[in-house]
């Protein structure tokens, strides 16, 4: 049986990498378009990313940005490809729990617009928690 | 708090194979290595903060002390952004001279990385002989620079010094030696029957996987991609230039890029002195106000520059994006995780050509 070896917090460590320049254009762009705080979208990032992949959010954004997926317009919205791949600060199966909660209210009428920003209320919560 | 990996095989961080210190996390069962990641921050230092406020003559020697093995591409991206801001213009001798030396960087850069990888795979004599040839490089960038690191060779609108007739008949024997000796490694390297059972299908790193992660440079191109910012710059963009291209994205096929890109440096380098006519080195220009993103291929990959100037010359804001920060990314997420063997671990770490002072900037 392998023993697991546990190790020290690396909040302090990855703190600095988040606060770089290249990442806070990031930060301030994804904390416009969800409607959060910086430190929240911050805090989500330092507890479900290693340091290297915290490195590489700024790039990984830009390619999210340049893929063709954000033209469909709820990738453009909710970012679902953005938050569990890309990004991964979120779960495929707590984005995908959002992405049926839009698509249900959709099919029933309700307007896009409220059906989507429902969704981003659902998002914004995962986030906080 | 919150753990990503299992840890039960830590590599690191101070290892006989590694060049810096990071540590690799590893998770396993057996040998089979099923998920990794990699510990930075044990040489954090900050010089994003400590070149802010400062101004851009001071800076641009901190950016080449970013990285001790490619310090040349960071002085060159820096001065270019820096002459994009403020509309600086270039000789032609000084721009053929600036791609001499970037070469020259490139060549001995990939020879210390295919160096290491040589060693970890516990082949010294190769790694010892591609050690050896580096310091040919280096003679040959402090000839012309006047040092073998920290060159500060690279000003606005121009180059530190010219390059004398002496120099340049000098510097093409070089490039035929290199170029000579390195035919004769290379062949040891593809034909080591230990050296492919050790690099072939090992660490394999996918094109869809290189784009989801924004690999760049050899380890992207080993994988099947194109990109290769020297395809966009001005000066390359006037010389007979192609990318390397592999599409195996293993360890052997991201040493051989390096190889290749090694014949390629000494033909860029013979192009450009082909075409190197007498006049000025050094144009004239003042820094001004204004923004700038710049990126240039360093050995690694893509290096970008983000920059704003006041109106005094002052870097008041910097950005930079070195290409192992996307590398050392894909080689823990996707080439290490997977590996069947863990001594499979550092020799893919190190196919990568993982750089830790250019991450920890």
């Amino acid at each position: 049986m392998v023993e697991y070896l546990y190790e020290r917090d690396l909040s302090q460590m990855k703190y600095i990498i988040v606060t770089s320049p290249l990442h806070e254009t990031v930060l301030a762009e994804l904390a416009e378009h969800y409607g959060l705080g910086r430190q929240a979208i911050r805090r989500k990032m330092i507890e479900e990313c290693d340091m290297s992949f915290l490195e590489n959010i700024p790039a990984r954004y830009e390619v999210w940005k340049a893929e063709d997926s954000p033209r469909d317009p709820m990738e453009r919205q909710l970012g679902m490809r953005l938050l569990t791949v890309c990004i991964p600060m979120l779960s495929p199966e707590e984005m995908k729990a959002v992405e049926a909660s839009v698509r249900s209210q959709i099919s029933e009428g309700i307007p896009e617009a409220e059906a989507y920003e429902a969704g981003m209320e659902a998002i914004r919560e995962m986030i906080r928690r | 708090m919150k753990r990503t990996v299992d840890v039960s095989l830590p590599i690191g961080p101070v290892h006989p194979v590694f060049k810096e210190p990071c540590r690799i996390k590893c998770e396993t069962r057996g040998e089979y290595v099923l998920n990794a990641e990699i510990e930075l921050g044990y040489v954090k230092k900050g010089i994003e903060r400590i070149m802010r406020g400062r101004p851009w003559q001071e800076v641009m020697f901190l950016a080449e002390r970013v990285c001790g093995i490619c310090s040349v591409i960071h002085n060159m991206v820096f001065i270019e952004g820096v002459e994009l801001i403020s509309d600086i213009s270039l000789t032609d001798r000084a721009a053929y001279l600036r791609v001499i030396v970037n070469e020259l960087d490139r060549i001995q850069s990939h020879l210390l990385a295919n160096y290491s990888y040589c060693y970890t795979i516990e082949h010294e004599t190769l790694a010892m002989y591609l050690l050896n040839l580096r310091e040919t490089a280096m003679d040959a960038l402090e000839r012309l620079t006047g040092a073998r690191v920290t060159c500060s060779y690279i000003i606005p609108g121009g180059v530190r010094f010219d390059l004398s007739e002496a120099d340049a008949r000098w510097l093409q024997e070089t490039v035929d030696t290199i170029d000579s000796e390195l035919t004769r490694f290379v062949t040891m390297f593809k034909t080591g029957s230990l050296i492919a059972l050790r690099s072939k299908e090992v660490g394999i790193f996918t094109r869809e996987e290189a784009i989801e992660s924004h690999a760049v440079g050899p380890t992207a191109r080993a994988s099947g991609l194109t990109h290769d910012c020297r395809l966009d710059h001005p000066t390359y963009r006037r010389l007979d230039f192609t990318p390397v291209v592999y599409t195996e994205g293993d360890n052997y096929a991201r040493i051989m890029v390096r190889f290749d890109e090694v014949f390629q440096s000494t033909a860029l380098i013979r192009e450009c002195l082909d075409r190197l006519e007498l006049g000025k080195i050094r144009g004239g220009g003042e820094v001004i106000a204004g923004t700038s993103r710049w990126a240039g291929e360093a050995p690694r990959g893509e290096l970008t520059y983000q920059i704003t100037t006041d109106e005094y010359g002052r870097v008041m804001n910097i950005g930079i994006r070195t290409p192992s920060i996307m590398n050392i990314e894909a080689c823990a997420h996707y080439m290490i995780k997977g590996v069947l063997s863990a001594a499979d671990v550092t020799s893919t770490y190190i196919s990568s050509d993982p750089c830790i002072a250019c991450n920890e900037r």
